[in-house]
């Protein structure tokens, strides 16, 4: 920040200026009229008005009056003066003098705060970008020390809030008095209503700062007390969304597990308790029927326990991975097995590679990702059309495609179809499925760094790809 | 009931589990004991002397496992194990401990009776080494003697490994062998992790004998866990 000269040292200048000024005036008289030696002179008024304060620009614009007057007008060294002409042009010198210097300095004084506003704009600017550019409390504060530090030129510290409220506001009395005689000059951090710190400046240094340093200081305590203030209300948010978020996912799970498991159950104990009261009266194939009702709504309800114990697994991130050579054509007939025995009805078309191709991978989890898909296609497809499961071999990738021809998937929906409890509410689709399977799928299958994406179909259906990554060929000893 | 019926000691901590084995069992023609915890189970096992035993893995007292390990220095009576899905290396390690086959909870009749009476069938009494040196069901003949395999009168060329690891699932047709066992007794002791050895050798069995994966007639996966081979009549495969 540029600074005035002493005051003292002005006057000095001052007539150091006058003196050079009357030294070069000598020298020129023999050349020069009167008119224009006094033009010197007022050069030497310009300079001191310039880099000094009005009194001072006064006094050289006096003092070269005098000298004008004595040494150059006629007749010469006496204050007198002969000609009308002379007076004038003496008197218009001293005018002009004073109102050039009345100028020079405010035009100067302008520069000078122009360059301190500068100065505390850019500052300002700086410590907004910084604090920008941090999320945290911990991290405002480091900025903001850093930066007060910088411009109060002393070991100040800003201070966590302190929990006991009374004690803020004390200090905001201390700070009110406008003294700073304490052991320490105290700004508290205060913005909506809440205070975020205090910052403590030590109290020589806060005695070395002129006023404007200590404005500058108070604007960034306010910028940091700000910027703390938008974290503390962005964390509020972000915590109100993720316990948004958490909810959402309960109220599904609970909704979840209240129908999945409820209405299998429902059905078992509906057939069980009619079996139970009618038997006799029943004849054989409504028995029978009732019988293999029990049976598969039982088998429906560990499937559904299955996917929740999957879930949790891969939730915890406690998913371990017990790789092991295995061949596609096994897990792909091993989730094909289990989806006839659930849907016996269903015409399954496999087209497996011409050679073993093995991956290395956890055979159960692949085996039920692929189990998950399958089913979910069987739920969609409408009866008498078939689910065609093909494995192809592309470059380092195995590439599985599970092709039904359901109603397929509107392209918006395509990427949520993979997220947990998302179900398409598609007519008398709806309901079939318990909005887990292909979230488990995508969970498993991405736990192995493979992908799995939803496809339209070129007429009606989708399909839906798993890739997963192919091992280098192991060597054999068959 | 036949006092030379079969007996069949089920060991399990759960009532109605125990109770609809029981009845199926009984329907099935077999005579049923029961117990409820390891203690008993072992008591009656030494005690009764059952024809086959079903071992759930989890009971309250003591872990299925050394129950298991118990039993086998007395006893060489067919064990099946009851165990709950995605354990396969509880599987794995309840045959290798010495249990001769194993059924995932929940499970339905019909596989289990055809789990058992595959079981009978290899009782200790006669032995795997008694198996019929010659396995013909119309379509498929191995001779273990001549170390010769056709398939429908046509021979079929098999490598070493091969025909060892048929041979092998032959003479415990109809009962799960361990991919441990098979890489043990095939390859060698050393190589019991190199699952990728048998992985190759069932697709070139599968490929050499025309065996559809996908409705296996002879050779089917246990996945995670074994191979079992089918005694067929040749005919339809059995459905599943």
């Amino acid at each position: 920040m540029p600074r005035h000269l002493r005051p003292s040292n002005d006057y000095v200048f001052a007539t150091a200026v006058t003196l050079v000024a009357f030294a070069i005036t000598f020298a020129a008289d023999r050349y020069l009229s009167v008119g224009n030696l006094s033009l010197i002179l007022l050069t030497a008024v310009l300079a001191v008005a310039v880099r000094t304060r009005m009194a001072v620009a006064v006094y050289t614009a006096v003092l070269c009056f005098l000298g004008d007057n004595f040494f150059f007008t006629r007749p010469r060294y006496t204050l007198a003066i002969d000609s009308v002409d002379d007076v004038l042009a003496i008197g218009l010198f001293l005018i002009v003098a004073l109102v050039c210097s009345r100028m020079a300095t405010r035009l100067s004084s302008q520069v000078v705060s122009l360059r301190a506003a500068q100065w505390r704009a850019r500052i300002l600017l700086e410590l907004g970008q910084r604090l920008a550019a941090s999320t945290d409390a911990a991290s405002l504060r480091e900025v903001g020390t850093l930066a007060l530090r910088k411009v109060a030129a002393a070991p100040l510290e800003i201070l966590p809030p302190l929990p006991d409220a009374s004690s803020a506001t004390a200090t905001i009395t201390h700070e009110r008095d406008g003294t700073c005689n304490a052991a320490a000059w105290i700004i508290p951090l205060i913005a909506g209503a809440q205070q975020h710190g205090t910052v403590v400046v030590p109290s020589d240094a806060a005695a070395g700062m002129d006023s404007d340093r200590r404005e500058l200081v108070h604007a960034m305590a306010q910028d940091i007390a700000l910027a703390l203030e938008r974290a503390r209300l962005a964390e509020e948010l972000e915590q109100a969304r993720v316990q948004g978020e958490t909810e959402r996912l309960r109220n599904a799970l609970l909704s979840s597990v209240s129908h999945d498991l409820r209405s299998p159950l429902a059905s078992m104990i509906g057939a069980a308790d009619t079996l139970a009261m009618y038997e006799t009266q029943l004849p054989r194939e409504e028995r029978q029927e009732l019988l293999l009702a029990i049976v598969h709504e039982g088998q429906r309800l560990d499937r559904y326990i299955q996917n929740l114990l999957d879930m949790t697994r891969l939730g915890h991130g406690t998913l371990k991975l017990h790789r092991d050579w295995v061949d596609v054509t096994e897990v792909m007939v091993a989730a094909t097995d289990r989806l006839r025995r659930f849907f016996p009805e269903l015409a399954l078309l496999m087209s497996l590679p011409q050679d073993t191709v093995l991956l290395y991978v956890h055979p159960a989890l692949i085996e039920q990702a692929l189990f998950n898909v399958l089913e979910n296609a069987a739920h969609f497809s409408p009866p008498g059309e078939p689910v065609r499961v093909q494995a192809t071999v592309i470059d380092d990738q195995l590439q599985i495609d599970v092709i039904d021809r359901g109603p397929g998937i509107p392209p918006e929906e395509r990427a949520r179809i993979f997220d947990m409890f998302y179900s398409v509410s598609r007519g008398d689709c709806a309901n079939k499925g318990t909005g887990l399977g292909l979230s488990i799928c995508r969970g498993m299958i991405g736990a192995h760094g493979g992908s799995v994406e939803a496809l339209p179909n070129d007429d009606v259906g989708t399909t839906i790809r798993l890739t997963l990554p192919l091992p280098l060929a192991p060597e054999t000893n068959t | 009931m036949n006092p030379s019926a079969p007996r069949v000691l089920v060991i399990d901590d759960e009532m109605q589990i125990r109770r609809f084995l029981d009845i199926g069992l009984r329907a099935e023609g077999f005579q049923v004991l029961q117990a409820a915890n390891a203690a008993e189970g072992l008591a009656l096992a030494a005690t009764q002397s059952p024809d086959l035993v079903i071992l759930d893995l989890g009971l309250p007292d003591r872990e299925g496992h050394e129950v298991l390990a118990e039993l086998r220095q007395w006893s060489a009576v067919p064990v099946l194990m009851l165990s709950v899905r995605n354990t396969e290396s509880e599987k794995v390690r309840a045959l290798d401990n010495g249990a001769n086959d194993y059924v995932t909870k929940p499970f339905g009749m019909q596989e289990l009776m055809a789990r058992l009476r595959a079981l009978l069938r290899h009782r200790p009494a006669s032995g795997p080494a008694d198996v019929p040196p010659l396995y013909d069901d119309g379509r498929l003949a191995i001779d273990l003697v001549r170390r010769e395999v056709s398939l429908d009168g046509n021979e079929v060329a098999l490598t070493r490994k091969e025909y060892a690891v048929l041979a092998l699932l032959l003479r415990h047709a109809g009962l799960v062998v361990s991919q441990q066992q098979l890489l043990r007794e095939v390859w060698g002791a050393t190589h019991v992790q190199d699952t990728h050895y048998l992985r190759i050798v069932l697709g070139r069995l599968r490929q050499k004998l025309g065996d559809d994966p996908g409705t296996p007639r002879w050779l089917k996966t246990e996945p995670g866990v074994g191979y079992r081979f089918l005694e067929g009549s040749g005919g339809e495969p059995p459905s599943g």
